[in-house]
């Protein structure tokens, strides 16, 4: 038997279905086995709203007794299409089986029903939960930051970025997730559940907490200053903001995301997402706003496919 | 198992962490069950900044976790009840602090310390 989960909630549970037919179980198999490139063994770590990916899980012995596959895999979906949204397909369509099911949502509207509509109508749309936009120099850069020597990318041009949907129950719902994931982590968009530090994805982390040295752990985990554009194949690239309390006794550095809704998002340490300042006002501009202890502002960045922090 | 404090205040860096001696826990766990309930739907600070002290006593203490901060101590049951304590004069959150001298940085007590007075 397989066990095919919908990665594509945040706050609910994620619908799984079973397919119990031994053939169909076996002829699904081979199909995703042919196609190991396009699979994954984990889900990816960012909080996309939509269809973003689906598991299979092999959940009994025989099926996959001479199938080279492991008995879990990930297909991601996000931003692919072709061949992935093929076997997506195929996968889902497994809902339409006789002995398909899906489990109980507690306390949640039930989903049976529509649910291959909604899955499928999901996966023709899987990035509608971002946009991709032109980030163009519109004024100058506020005076003072070219002093703290970070100041953006000295570059006239206009790159494409990414705008992800305003999504919190990613980060919020779970009190794992939470407390174990800080503002780097919602400015990369990455969970990893490791409290990330700059430049301890590249194993050359911060030396002092000031708008330089976070700057260079930042890019040396793979951000680029602002108007330094990333390709389309580093997608998503997401527009973040860097600031540092310099103290006395009080010094940390804080990040800030601009979201899809035109406002910006942060996650304060291992509190809750969220998108307004410490006056209560939704977040419009992280060079303005009120940000408490936080009062140097570093700079812009771009962050995207390939950082990698921890 | 000793009790543990968190100061909850950093956004990027982990907040500083200790622990207490059996006799200070003693002590703050006496403070604590001498407070008296109060009303209200406070819920935790957020935000950037200091937003309170986190005590996580011992496993056979009435309560789970205390968040204290702004006067009110946010104290969790094995239940999962969360029990609102006034914390008069922040004397709760003032002596938590104190018990973090020579076991963190000075200056993060003291930056602490210029907020509460």
């Amino acid at each position: 038997m397989l066990q095919i989960t919908a990665d594509v909630f945040s706050g609910r549970p994620n619908p799984t279905w079973i397919v119990d037919d031994e053939q169909e179980a076996r002829a699904t198999l081979k199909e995703l086995s042919r196609e190991r490139g396009l699979m994954q063994e984990a889900a990816p770590t960012n909080g996309d709203l939509g269809l973003r990916g689906l598991f299979v899980d092999v959940i009994s012995d025989d099926v996959a007794a001479d199938i080279e596959v492991p008995s879990s895999l990930y297909l991601p979906l996000a931003g692919q299409a072709g061949r992935a949204q093929e076997l997506a397909e195929r996968l889902i369509a497994h809902l339409d089986g006789a002995k398909a099911a899906v489990a109980a949502v507690d306390g949640a509207p039930a989903l049976e029903e529509g649910l291959r509509d909604f899955l499928t109508q999901q996966l023709r749309a899987p990035i509608a939960s971002r946009l991709s936009v032109e980030d163009a120099p519109v004024t100058q850069e506020p005076a003072g930051i070219a002093a703290e020597g970070v100041a953006t990318a000295a570059l006239a041009v206009t790159c494409t970025i990414d705008l992800a949907a305003y999504n919190p129950g990613f980060w919020n719902n779970d009190a794992t997730v939470r407390r174990t994931n800080n503002c780097y982590n919602y400015a990369a968009n990455k969970r990893t559940n490791t409290f990330a530090q700059p430049g301890r994805g590249c194993g050359r982390i911060y030396t002092a907490i000031t708008c330089p040295e976070v700057t260079r752990g930042a890019l040396c985990d793979g951000l680029h200053r602002r108007y330094n554009c990333f390709p389309d194949s580093e997608k998503p690239r997401y527009l973040v903001a860097l600031v540092v309390a310099p103290g006395p006794g009080f010094i940390d550095f804080h990040w800030y995301r601009k979201m899809k809704e035109g406002f910006w998002g942060h996650k304060p340490g291992s509190t809750a997402v969220r998108n307004v300042d410490n006056s209560g006002h939704v977040i419009t501009n992280p060079e303005t706003c009120n940000r408490g202890p936080y009062t140097r502002f570093c700079g812009y960045f771009y962050t995207c496919r390939s950082t990698r922090i921890r | 198992m000793p009790a543990k404090v968190e100061l909850d205040l950093f956004s990027g860096r982990p907040n500083p962490t200790w622990e207490l001696t059996h006799v200070e826990s003693d002590e703050i766990l006496r403070l604590l069950s001498s407070l008296p309930e109060t009303t209200g739907d406070r819920a935790p600070e957020e935000g950037l900044g200091y937003r309170g002290i986190v005590l996580t006593p011992p496993p056979d203490a009435a309560f789970t976790e205390v968040v204290v901060a702004g006067g009110v101590a946010l104290a969790t049951d094995a239940n999962g009840r969360i029990h609102h304590l006034l914390d008069r004069d922040r004397a709760l959150e003032r002596r938590l602090l104190e018990t973090g001298r020579g076991r963190i940085a000075a200056d993060i007590i003291d930056a602490v310390a210029r907020e509460l007075a």
